[in-house]
């Protein structure tokens, strides 16, 4: 395993250069284009509800978060690949990835939470603040949130080789988070994200900035369908070692269906994802879209 | 040995039921002045029906039912009925005192204020249930 050189200059560059200019851009345009359906009623500057139905859709997060008070328990089932077909049921009996975590609204806007997942034994801290609202007459066309996440391996430390340090269990994952909900039933969000390890297997970049699109729309009053798109940014001026192309990470598409309760959010989805941790979803996914390596996966969330 | 089963299971299916709660109908709801002259912002906005109806499905469907009826899935585990949102008692209260209770609860009912924080949503759940009117 190697130690990262940390290059979070790179990401600053990346981030000034092309994705500033861009989320401005989807700003003004979301503006201009709704402002004429704009409502002169004593709503219109109401923040929107129900963008999402919780703060998770498949693999990624959203702009929600729980209210103030509010706990929310998430247990996160990934099955085995499908592709061994009836041999172990497509998936349900290879071996599966499992995350149980709580999450707490401290805020309306601001929230904590613990998770396990199984696979690498991560611990899990993570927390989302949740910059602006979009109102009822899009005086604020988006909301926007901010999402960050801190693993830590707790297997043998025989795992992290000869000279380790307590660092080198760490992985970070940030992203900001941008939706729009454009009526009642059909909501998008755009997220870019950084992704760092301190320490990880040859040849594996320490850094990726990944973008993730994801959507939502309603097909019955409690129910919906969504998707899920993530590309991680494997660019060639980028790469922290020569060759490194033959480990990139690959991309993933989740689909799935939604139904939620004023309790309970259930979705069951096909992914190629199946660290569930986004961390390691983004970095290390050798999941082809293209060779059907896809995954039957479900999310259950109970509020109290 | 086959009587005194066959009494055994009498005996239990009587205590049963006289320990099976009936429902109760609920008991007079003391409502503000200011939400019983409330009026409704959305009041003819048909619009407001298909969110209301989303809303509606989401927190109120499982004891409520799918029209309003008080069957709905959980109902009949609650002591008290849930009310029939078809009927003219139902109907004829004024929206303000609708909202009132659809958002404040009591007793079984919980209260919605931090699940449906828009006001907007609130009023829309009272036009679709204006929709149950037989």
């Amino acid at each position: 395993m190697i130690r990262s050189k940390y290059s979070i200059q790179k990401f600053m560059k990346m981030t000034f250069s092309w994705m500033f200019p861009f989320f401005l851009f989807l700003a003004i345009v979301l503006s201009a284009s709704q402002n004429c359906f704009a409502q002169e009623d004593e709503f219109a500057n109401d923040p929107v509800t129900g963008t999402f139905e919780s703060g998770l859709l498949g693999e990624t997060q959203t702009t929600v978060t729980p209210f103030a008070g509010e706990f929310e328990l998430h247990i996160q089932h990934r099955f085995g690949l499908v592709e061994n077909g009836l041999e172990d049921v497509f998936g349900i009996y290879a071996s599966s990835n499992i995350r149980m975590g709580v999450n707490y609204g401290i805020t309306e806007k601001f929230m904590l939470g613990y998770g396990y997942t199984k696979d690498y034994k991560l611990q899990e801290f993570q927390g989302k603040y949740r910059i602006f609202t979009q109102t009822e007459s899009n005086s604020i066309p988006v909301s926007v949130a901010l999402y960050g996440n801190l693993s830590i391996n707790s297997q043998d430390k025989v795992v992290f080789g000869n000279d380790y340090a307590f660092s080198d269990r760490l992985g970070y994952f940030s992203q900001l988070i941008v939706a729009h909900k454009f009526n009642d039933n059909i909501s998008l969000q755009l997220a870019p994200s950084f992704t760092h390890f301190n320490k990880t297997d040859s040849l594996v970049e320490h850094d990726k900035i990944a973008i993730t699109l994801s959507g939502r729309t309603k097909v019955t009053s409690s129910m919906s369908v969504f998707f899920e798109y993530d590309q991680p940014l494997n660019i060639d001026n980028m790469r922290e070692f020569t060759n490194s192309d033959q480990t990139d990470p690959e991309a993933n598409l989740t689909f799935g269906m939604e139904i939620g309760t004023s309790t309970h959010v259930f979705q069951v989805f096909m992914s190629n994802y199946e660290g569930i941790t986004p961390q390691r979803n983004i970095l290390y996914n050798k999941n082809k879209i293209g060779d059907g390596d896809f995954l039957v996966g479900f999310n259950i969330l109970v509020r109290f | 040995m086959k009587k005194m089963k066959f009494f055994i299971l009498i005996a239990i299916a009587v205590v049963g039921f006289a320990f099976t709660a009936q429902q109760k109908k609920a008991e007079a709801w003391k409502i503000p002045a200011e939400y019983k002259s409330m009026e409704n912002p959305l009041a003819n906005d048909k619009a407001s029906v298909n969110t209301g109806k989303m809303v509606y499905m989401k927190h109120c469907r499982s004891c409520h039912g799918n029209a309003g009826l008080g069957d709905g899935p959980k109902a009949a585990r609650l002591k008290t009925f849930p009310g029939d949102f078809s009927g003219a008692d139902f109907q004829g209260l004024p929206d303000g005192e609708i909202m009132y209770k659809t958002i404040t609860g009591r007793d079984e009912m919980p209260g919605y204020e931090t699940k449906i924080p828009s006001k907007k949503e609130r009023w829309a759940v009272v036009n679709y249930m204006r929709t149950f009117k037989k």
